[in-house]
């Protein structure tokens, strides 16, 4: 705790930090100083005016957002002098707005409005007003009304500072002064990446959410807590709403950060093509059919495949975007109802090698780092990753590391390992910029480094890595030529090296579960343990809401709940006694085994929530496993591509309408709370009725009756820490292809910021109005190639091929293309080849050819090719890499 | 009656805050002084009501206490210094400009003790203001020259064409 000050407000003594403004103070003890262009967490601006108070030995008012506080002030916040100028400037302001409360959406919790009001004025006196200004409706966002903006200037201070981005600033001057864009373009043209944050901020109805508008004013809104299902961050979300509509979605406090999904990306939820009865297969076509038709019909046939071809040719598929409630009630179904260990999640194509990985180097998770251990840092070491578009939250903290000063440092270090100069490397003090695919080489490059330079943490490794003199012996004879191989100058892994190793310094490593290997999760643990950095040294930025959550509540074929192995006899026995049957002792398929297994081993299968048609790879052979079983369900809450196979599809429901918990990728369990009204049933409850009628009932009331079956079987954090730890030793294969004359191009398929998982829920939301399907190509590369944002183009592989649109992507380096993972067909590229040990499929770079389309060639079916935009208008948004 | 073409206080004032630099970042400057030049302009067309001699106070006070750079408020003290001179009470209490400057405030008429009846006045004047015709001998009725204050717009034309100086302002 810093030294504190003492002053006068109002009479009033209050002590504070030094450092903070009299307007903070005042705060502490309750006096609201009015304010507009004021804004905790923004640098002030000393603009409105309106916080002036008198303070007893200056002869002018001072500003009290702006002034620093001082031992002995004496501050008067009411006198009449205050309170004149303070009308005065509510009614200069007021002079030069139009003032149209009735109709806007700011009203009930505008500022000015308020202020206006308790200041009691009538009416505007003063003759000029300002010349009004057309209403900003150009994306389908933002509404900008720059009448009724008073230049409070918090949305430029508030985008600067989070996203480092320049869109709106001051232009012209005096009374014509505006806030807009650069050159007035639309905001998807001035780098904006719909945060919403200025929205947030903006005291006055002069940026309001587009989704809001008639409907609902703030007084008739009411407000649920619950958790942003749009990635590993859980940001809080806050649900405003009417009595069935979500109006508009917003955190808790105003400088709270959301990204375009949490902000925006809820209306899905609301949209018309959500399933509400189930559909059962007739002829060849899904057809409405009654609840109990349908649930019956599935209880009959699953059955029917048990009795006739045993348990373990059914399986189960489940996707990680669902409350672990769920999530364990579908895995119990599964285990003991229908009594097969054909059990997975997306967890084993988004995280299984780092999450098993972490599990069995360290006994327990918490070698994961909070987000607020990213803020404190003092090395950020990013892997192949783009944080910002894939976890923007985790984006925000690490811009938030570099301005927050370290001990003997303005800010953190920040090392990025990337082939593309992704907007995080653009921050870095040092930027790797290994070939596609050698990241793997690199970290090894530098683990030399730490080897042989002495540099790793003597006591803890002599202390706790058992295998420590053998590691080293085997890797330094290890021949190793980083340069070759990477392409990155030896220097540079040599700086990355000392860096990251740093003694006394706190690091943490940041990278995408989904694109890291057995090999590369190896790595990284080695770092750690040479580094001692088991405690908080690393996160892994999780592309979902709750991949680890699934992981825990064991819906991984190998684990049940609280990662028991299923072959271990001791936690099988505890599973049976509390579910009360007896489980299988054989080891389950994974996911993507199930369905290649279709019609050899497995003939039914019940898949909730998962599309692996549109978000596993080998669409081609998914496609068939998935049509030549014997019996498909699928649960899910749009008729997706998966469900169009299906011989009965269920109608689930959304996040709004869940209760349950969400564990995000720092572990941190989060209540999900039901905002809405179920459209259908609880996916619990579907799961829960089949089971029963199944002959194994699971009779529970609600979710929170399973979440305490739940607590008697997982931990936080899961088990002890392992007493001692072993550095692993793996030789990296190199597996994607190598370019050649045939596919020169390397195709990395990965998140981007306006699309999530299979594109089904983004797809139908307003947010995919700002992204068209595209390939993005490096400008050398669009130049050799002799095309232009926008051309269509035949991409093929040795899987596939389908037609898109080029877009100039700069963070690109040339031969390697990039393509969204939500893109409808982009599976159709790529191949489903196995890890052999965790049984993911391998992160590999696709050997891709692109050529221009011709007229003759018939394009692709682009299911999600809705945009409303046309491409010249999107290309602005190029700034997500 | 003053010299015409020293311009009064209220212009002077009005070129002042056109001059001034403001840092245009706080209220008092961007909107504060536009509205001050907007009622000043307006009393120097004639048209001021009592309430903006009320406004025009707040103004200065306000001003001067908020704003945030020294123009602001070095434009509210000047704003101060007219509202308490004798030269803004005649704007404000006998709707006269003494300077003559503020033609809202200011009539043009024809003295006829000086008035030649020569009739260029009447020749320049593009609104038709000039009444009267020209002095013919031995005829009685004739019709000296005034100046019709409706149609005047007090361009001042027809003062420097005038050689006997018989078109005063008050
Ligand atoms: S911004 Fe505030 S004061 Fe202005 S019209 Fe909207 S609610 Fe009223
Ligand atoms: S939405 Fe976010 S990125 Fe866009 S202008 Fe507002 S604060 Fe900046
Ligand atoms: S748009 Fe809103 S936040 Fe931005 S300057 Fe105007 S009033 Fe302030
Ligand atoms: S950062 Fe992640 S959790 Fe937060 S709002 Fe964005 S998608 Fe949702
Ligand atoms: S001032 Fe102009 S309008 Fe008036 S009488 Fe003279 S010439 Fe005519
Ligand atoms: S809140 Fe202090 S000047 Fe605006």
């Amino acid at each position: 705790m810093s030294e504190l000050v003492r002053l006068q407000i109002d009479g009033q003594e209050v002590a504070v930090p030094k450092g903070v403004t009299i307007i903070e103070a005042a705060a502490r003890i309750q006096i609201d100083i009015p304010h507009l262009c004021h804004l905790n967490g923004l640098v002030p601006s000393s603009a409105c005016r309106l916080c002036l108070v008198e303070l007893e030995g200056t002869k002018d008012l001072v500003v009290s957002c702006a002034r620093g506080v001082r031992e002995g002030m004496v501050v008067w916040t009411r006198t009449e002098r205050v309170l004149a100028a303070r009308r005065f400037v509510l009614e200069l302001i007021w002079s030069a707005h139009p003032g149209d409360c009735t109709t806007c959406e700011k009203s009930g919790r505008c500022e000015l409005q308020k202020y206006t009001y308790e200041v009691g004025i009538e009416r505007n006196r003063f003759p000029l007003r300002r010349d009004e200004q057309p209403i900003d409706t150009t994306n389908p966002l933002i509404e900008r009304n720059p009448s009724l903006c008073i230049l409070c200037g918090r949305c430029v201070r508030i985008c600067r500072m989070r996203n480092g981005n320049n869109v709106f600033d001051f232009v012209s001057r005096g009374i014509t002064t505006r806030v807009t864009t650069a050159f007035e373009k639309p905001l998807q043209e001035s780098g904006c990446t719909f945060c919403g944050s200025c929205v947030s901020v903006c005291p006055v109805g002069s940026l309001v959410e587009r989704q809001r508008r008639f409907r609902g004013r703030e007084w008739e809104l009411k407000t649920t807590e619950t958790v942003c299902p749009y990635c590993g961050g859980g940001c809080k979300l806050l649900l405003d709403t009417t009595k069935d509509q979500i109006v508009r979605a917003r955190t808790e406090k105003k400088d709270d950060y959301l990204c375009v999904r949490g902000k925006f990306g809820w209306d899905y939820a609301l949209s018309k093509e959500r399933l509400k009865t189930p559909l059962i297969k007739k002829e060849g076509t899904l057809e409405e059919c009654s609840w109990d038709e349908a649930l019956s019909s599935i209880a009959k046939r699953l059955a029917k495949i048990k009795e006739t071809r045993g348990p373990e040719a059914l399986g189960g598929l489940v996707s990680a975007n669902y409350p672990s409630e769920t999530l364990y009630l579908f895995g119990k179904f599964v285990r003991a109802g229908l009594g097969t260990n054909n059990l997975d999640s997306s967890v084993r194509l988004l995280s299984w090698p780092t999450l098993s990985g972490f599990i069995q180097a360290f006994g327990r998770m918490d070698v994961v780092a909070t987000l607020s251990e990213i803020e404190a840092a003092d090395t950020l070491l990013v892997l192949d990753s783009e944080v910002a578009v894939k976890n923007p939250m985790v984006g925000v903290k690490v811009r938030k590391a570099l301005k927050t000063p370290k001990k003997g440092a303005e800010g953190a270090n920040l090392i990025t390992i990337d082939s593309r100069k992704t907007t995080v490397a653009g921050l870095s003090h040092l930027h790797l910029q290994p070939r596609p695919g050698t990241a793997t080489v690199l970290l090894d490059g530098m683990i030399k480094v730490i080897l042989s330079e002495g540099l790793y943490d003597q006591e803890f490794v002599a202390a706790n890595c058992s295998n420590f003199q053998e590691f080293s012996a085997r890797f330094l004879e290890m021949e190793l030529d980083v340069e070759a191989i990477t392409g990155v100058a030896e220097e540079a892994v040599l700086a990355a090296g000392r860096l990251y190793a740093g003694q006394g310094q706190k690091a943490v490593i940041i990278f995408s579960p989904e694109t890291s290997d057995r090999h590369m999760v190896a790595r990284i643990i080695n770092l750690l343990l040479l580094t001692g950095r088991v405690n908080g040294g690393v996160f892994p930025s999780l592309l979902h809401s709750n991949l680890w959550g699934a992981a825990e509540v064991g819906v991984v074929s190998e684990f049940y709940p609280g990662y028991r192995p299923v072959e271990a006899a001791t936690a099988r026995k505890e599973l049976e006694n509390l579910w009360g049957v007896s489980l299988p002792s054989e080891p389950g398929l994974s996911a993507i085994e199930m369905i290649q297994a279709a019609a050899e081993s497995i003939f039914g299968m019940y898949i909730l929530g998962e599309n692996p048609v549109a978000s596993f790879p080998d669409k081609a052979s998914m496609v068939r496993g998935l049509a030549a079983l014997d019996f498909l369900v699928v649960q899910d809450i749009f008729l997706t591509e998966t469900a169009q196979l299906a011989d009965v599809v269920l109608p689930g429901v959304s996040f709004a309408e869940s209760s349950g918990t969400f564990t995000n990728a720092e572990g941190r369990v989060q209540e999900l709370n039901r905002v809405l009204p179920s459209q259908t049933k609880p996916d619990w409850e579907i799961i829960a009725e089949i089971s029963t009628r199944m002959g194994y009932p699971l009779s529970y009331h609600s979710e929170r009756e399973i979440a305490a079956e739940l607590k008697t079987l997982v931990s936080e954090f899961s088990g002890p820490r392992n007493s001692a730890f072993r550095l692993v030793l793996t030789e990296a294969e190199e597996i994607s292809a190598e370019p050649d004359r045939e596919y020169p191009y390397r195709l990395m398929i990965g998140a981007t910021l306006f699309g999530f998982g299979d594109g089904s829920w983004t797809r139908r939301s307003e947010i995919s109005r700002l992204e068209t399907p595209y390939i993005g190509m490096s400008p050398q590369d669009v130049q050799s190639l002799g095309v232009v944002a926008g051309t269509r183009v035949l991409v093929s592989s040795r899987r596939g091929r389908i037609t898109t649109t080029i877009k100039v992507d700069e963070s690109l380096p040339a031969g390697l293309v990039f393509m969204p993972a939500h893109h409808p067909e982009g599976n159709s590229l790529t191949s489903a080849s196995l890890d052999p040990v965790t049984k993911s499929p391998r992160f590999e770079l696709a050997a891709a050819s692109i050529d221009r389309l011709q007229e003759s060639e018939p394009e692709s079916q682009c299911a999600g090719d809705r945009s409303l935009l046309n491409l010249n208008q999107t290309s602005g948004i190029a700034k997500w890499n | 009656m003053k010299p015409v073409g020293e311009v009064c206080a209220v212009v002077n004032t009005l070129e002042f805050l056109a001059k001034v630099k403001f840092c245009a970042r706080c209220w008092s400057c961007m909107v504060g002084s536009a509205q001050v030049s907007g009622l000043l302009r307006k009393l120097t067309r004639g048209e001021g009501v009592p309430e903006d001699f009320q406004l025009l106070g707040l103004l200065s006070f306000g001003m001067k206490e908020t704003a945030r750079c020294k123009g602001g408020k070095e434009a509210a003290g000047v704003l101060a210094d007219l509202l308490s001179s004798e030269e803004y009470v005649a704007h404000v209490e006998n709707r006269r400009c003494p300077q003559r400057s503020c033609s809202g405030l200011t009539t043009y008429r024809v003295v006829a003790e000086r008035c030649a009846m020569c009739g260029l006045c009447k020749q320049v004047c593009p609104e038709g203001a000039v009444l009267g015709e020209e002095y013919l001998p031995y005829l009685a009725d004739n019709v000296p020259y005034t100046i019709s204050a409706e149609k005047c717009t007090k361009c001042g034309l027809c003062l420097p064409v005038c050689a006997e100086n018989a078109i005063e302002l008050v």
